[in-house]
């Protein structure tokens, strides 16, 4: 039943984020599976966020057809990496959680560029790419800051539902 | 099903090392792999992008509804003004459609006269956009019309305001268009009003101005220039409108310059398009 609910948000996740016109706040566009993946490495163990983040990066991956896999292992990193880090954190704390989003996401995506440098596609970082990088690093802290509750719930609600399938059988 | 599921993850979860090498060692083979240029996706990328497609039109609808309906408030607001503006605008193109029909008269005369032939060996084909790239790294846009409508990928895509991109690669049903305004996109152009060429780029910081780059020294380019398709690429046929040049920057110790293109087209309201088919597809 978890499995089905990650899948479900997932693939809602990727449709709004591919959608014409799509969301942009102030000239940046969130990225949607990394943020949720980071938002799920604050709530669940490594081994329930990493394979999210793998699979929310692969389909992703797929989509955008070129370096496939590097979003899948860049955010199974994450996942990991975060989890870890915010194991210690307190997550109660507005502040606390949009420094965590932030500092993810531009971690993610300069990983994901130095991937793709490392495989033929070198971008420098110029002041264009960093200010994608933070500005994308700020849309998603914002959104994410605030969507933590809801998706701490929603969490909640998919963990019951699949205790009460694995007892009823 | 969960027993067995998880009886599986732990045995795996035993093997963690040999399993992280294996994980490793196929991300880095799939990732060189697609790295390369591909004439053709995957099956499953094609199956992918066609399941998710009917997601993708229900939040595009969703947002242009939105959309149209802040540009409908924003047009009201500005409504009396733009009256004024247009009833002036009637005005002047008014006049300039007598001076056009004039030169139309002239134009056919002149076409009989040298017994020219117009090009014309293309077809268009309208599609709508449904999707845009998921990262941020990408300027490209989803279309309806794929393999399936005989679209195929480098062909060109354009609007009535001017050139749009190319395609990169097609499903059965959608196709993924690259915009001119990505930082991987450079399309031949020429000045309008001298005829010098020049090299327009895209990958700018606000995602929605060019950059036009002289291939010459003696190249001039001044504010108010129009831009057009040079014709030489193959890929977009001659004198297609790219854009109008906004500000001419100095480059290296002014030894040379570039210059701000706005394009005709906005990227931001893209709806619908037309693919540039070679005659006989459509």
């Amino acid at each position: 039943m978890k499995r089905v609910g990650y899948g479900l948000i997932i693939i809602l996740g990727l449709a709004l984020q591919t959608a014409s016109p799509g969301i942009v706040f102030f000239g940046f566009r969130p990225e949607l599976m990394l943020l949720l993946t980071l938002g799920l490495a604050m709530l669940e163990v490594p081994r329930v966020a990493g394979p999210f983040g793998f699979a929310a990066g692969l389909l992703q991956d797929l989509l955008v057809g070129k370096f496939i896999g590097l979003y899948a292992g860049t955010y199974l990193l994450m996942a990991i990496f975060v989890g870890f880090i915010t194991k210690r954190l307190y997550k109660e704390n507005l502040l606390v959680r949009f420094m965590a989003l932030f500092m993810g996401t531009v971690v993610g995506q300069l990983l994901y560029l130095s991937g793709a440098a490392s495989f033929g596609a070198p971008r420098p970082l110029s002041w264009t790419v960093w200010s994608a990088i933070l500005g994308t690093g700020v849309i998603n802290g914002f959104i994410g800051a605030f969507l933590y509750r809801p998706l701490v719930a929603m969490n909640k609600q998919l963990n019951y539902l699949d205790e009460l399938l694995k007892r009823t059988g | 099903m969960t027993g067995w599921w998880k009886e599986v993850l732990d045995r795996l979860l035993r093997w963690k090392i040999p399993l992280i090498i294996v994980l490793v060692l196929v991300l880095v083979g799939t990732i060189h792999y697609t790295s390369l240029p591909r004439p053709e996706i995957s099956k499953l990328e094609g199956l992918w992008r066609d399941v998710l497609s009917p997601f993708q039109r229900f939040f595009s609808a969703i947002g242009g509804f939105f959309q149209r309906q802040v540009a409908e408030v924003n047009k009201w607001r500005g409504l009396k003004e733009r009256n004024d503006e247009l009833e002036e605008r009637v005005l002047q193109l008014e006049a300039e459609v007598l001076g056009l029909r004039n030169y139309r008269r002239e134009n056919e005369w002149l076409r009989e006269a040298l017994d020219f032939k117009e090009e014309g060996n293309h077809d268009l084909l309208v599609a709508e956009v449904v999707g845009r790239s998921p990262s941020n790294w990408e300027s490209t846009i989803v279309v309806d019309k794929g393999q399936a409508h005989g679209v195929a990928s480098g062909m060109a895509v354009v609007t009535n305001a001017g050139i749009v991109g190319t395609v990169i690669n097609s499903s059965r049903f959608t196709s993924t268009v690259l915009l001119i305004i990505d930082a991987q996109s450079a399309t031949g152009g020429l000045v309008q009003s001298s005829g010098d060429l020049v090299l327009v780029e895209g990958g700018q910081l606000d995602q929605s101005t060019l950059l036009a780059k002289p291939l010459s020294r003696d190249t001039t380019v001044e504010v108010g220039d129009v831009i057009v398709t040079s014709g030489l690429s193959r890929i977009y046929p001659k004198n297609l409108p790219i854009g109008e040049v906004v500000a001419v920057e100095s480059r290296q110790y002014d030894l040379s310059f570039a210059a701000v293109v706005n394009p005709f087209v906005d990227f931001t309201r893209l709806e619908y398009v037309l693919i540039v088919m070679p005659q006989g597809e459509n």
